[in-house]
């Protein structure tokens, strides 16, 4: 997750808290909106998840010669209120007779079946209603088992990865052997880091790491795939250990602990090889020397494309 | 003293009994567990072959009527095999060290005379050996290597002089590019095919050994495949153009 200020904005204060009664998440927030007119309030964010329904519990009362509303957004589409056009937008809302009869306290239920995916629910306030809980129900969802540097084991999906996990299996898989110096496994890593980074490339780390034929390791027949299925697959010594030095380092890559020793390269070749034709007219702007199984000098190119 | 030598010989014959006992369970159990699970390659008759199949992980299983075994060689797993076209020769990949995987060695079996010939090792398993091994006529096999990103590499091998040449496989470098493949063959030729390249097989038709590339689009759905005839020296394009 990243914050991206604009221009100087603060995080004053977030907080992460693990849901254990998923399906059905439920946000106890009892929050009074401060007064103002007609902007977003909460916005929830569902990554990679479902949502089979969700129940709003708000308050709305009368202020003198206006009322307190509310909106609820479900992925861009406005739900809309058919029992009162003039409010058609705003499912929650005060009435004049509450000046006599006092606030209002409703609680919506909306079923959605959304599609597992990125999914926006938003809400918007008009003066200060008053919302008491949101409750989200993922249907017949079951989340997955997040893979871990101790039990790294690929669910099916990478994309239940964590950025450290994929990134490390990547490295793992193009990089285990000793004869790699570190010094190349930081500078692959930092390749796909500059792809996230890059517009070019799509955004996630397993999404940049998946593309296909582009981190070879991940293709269906490579030799390497059942190595970044599951890294510890073998039951050896030697992998485990290469592991755990891989998961550091990817660690320690996407915190920026490690800097980029290849000044922003997005690709490489090991000279083992003829050189790729997509290398062929560029220059490389970083190089590694290692000693190879043959116990001759190898070269890793690093390009900027 | 009947009695007593009774009673000696009883002891002896226990005794006896409890090593031979303890030496049969000091026995390694993946030792034990191999003997009954799998074959030795040397084992299988050439007709039989057909019933070798590539498991997950990397290994290679012999499954004929009810029986399935893992195919070994020197009691270690095999991790790819495929028989010459003239099938007198098998050409198989397994790991000698128990200790790691990146050492890898490929032997060739001549069944007819059968010798075992280690003609190819490596260290660096996970960069030099990348894909399943495939034979281009009874002097040369060939399997995928490392490369780095968006490309592949390719080597052959000379099985009489045990000498190694490198082919590369370009793929386009950015997402979205025209779903294109370079490919720059062992003998300095190069090559450009619609589609990318998802898999390189080869086959012997009439006697005359092919290298099939076959192509896929960014989505994986089949784009069709592109032949080179191999005459030992040279790969031709022998494709029929659409």
């Amino acid at each position: 997750m990243k914050y991206i200020p604009k221009p100087s904005a603060t995080i004053e204060q977030y907080s992460i808290t693990l849901f254990h009664n998923v399906p059905n998440i439920t946000f106890d927030l009892n929050n009074q909106a401060e007064d103002g007119d007609r902007r977003p309030w909460y916005t929830f964010a569902l990554v990679n998840l479902p949502l089979h329904s969700l129940s709003v519990d708000a308050t709305v009362n009368w202020h003198w010669f206006d009322g307190d509303d509310v909106k609820l957004i479900i992925d861009g589409q406005i739900e809309e209120n058919f029992e009162n056009k003039r409010w058609k937008d705003w499912f929650w809302h005060a009435t004049v007779g509450q000046v006599f009869s006092g606030q209002k306290r409703e609680q919506q239920s909306f079923t959605k079946n959304l599609q597992k995916g990125i999914n926006y629910i938003e809400l918007w306030a008009d003066r200060m209603p008053i919302l008491h809980s949101v409750t989200l129900n993922l249907g017949d969802f079951t989340p997955n088992r997040i893979p871990s540097v101790d039990d790294p084991e690929w669910t099916g999906d990478f994309g239940d990865d964590t950025d450290q996990i994929i990134l490390a299996r990547a490295l793992f898989g193009e990089a285990r052997n000793t004869l790699v110096p570190d010094e190349a496994r930081i500078a692959i890593g930092w390749v796909i880091r500059n792809r996230v980074e890059d517009s070019r490339w799509p955004d996630k780390y397993y999404q940049v790491i998946t593309t296909p034929e582009h981190v070879s390791s991940f293709n269906e027949g490579d030799e390497n795939r059942p190595y970044v299925e599951d890294p510890l697959q073998t039951h050896k010594d030697i992998d485990q250990e290469a592991w755990i030095h891989t998961c550091d380092i990817a660690g320690k890559i996407i915190n920026s602990k490690l800097s980029d020793p290849t000044k922003g390269a997005n690709h490489y070749y090991d000279d083992s090889i003829n050189t790729p034709g997509w290398a062929r007219n560029e220059k490389p702007i970083f190089k590694i020397t290692y000693i190879n199984a043959s116990q001759t000098e190898s070269t890793i190119y690093f390009y900027r494309l | 003293m009947r009695k007593k030598h009774f009673l000696v010989a009883c002891f002896i014959a226990v005794l006896a009994g409890f090593i031979a006992v303890n030496l049969l369970l000091s026995q390694s159990p993946y030792i034990e567990a191999l003997s009954d699970d799998t074959i030795d390659v040397s084992d299988i008759n050439i007709s039989d072959y057909l019933f070798i199949f590539k498991g997950e992980q990397n290994t290679v299983f012999f499954r004929k009527n009810t029986i399935e075994k893992q195919v070994v060689y020197d009691n270690k797993p095999l991790t790819s095999i495929a028989l010459s076209p003239s099938q007198m020769q098998v050409g198989f990949f397994y790991h000698p060290n128990d200790a790691t995987t990146e050492e890898a060695s490929l032997v060739i079996y001549n069944l007819y005379e059968n010798t075992f010939q280690k003609i190819y090792h490596t260290t660096f398993a996970s960069w030099d050996i990348r894909g399943a091994l495939y034979w281009l006529d009874d002097a040369h096999v060939f399997f995928k290597r490392h490369c780095g990103t968006s490309c592949h590499g390719l080597t052959l091998l000379n099985i009489k002089s045990k000498s190694t040449t490198h082919a590369v496989l370009s793929f386009p470098p950015l997402p979205d590019m025209q779903e294109k493949t370079h490919f720059k063959d062992w003998f300095g030729n190069e090559y450009e095919m619609e589609g990318l390249v998802d898999d390189v097989r080869s086959v012997t038709e009439n006697g005359l050994h092919y290298m099939v590339f076959m192509l896929k689009n960014y989505e994986g759905n089949s784009v069709g495949q592109k032949r080179f005839l191999f005459t030992g020296d040279a790969l031709e394009d022998v494709s029929i153009s659409p």
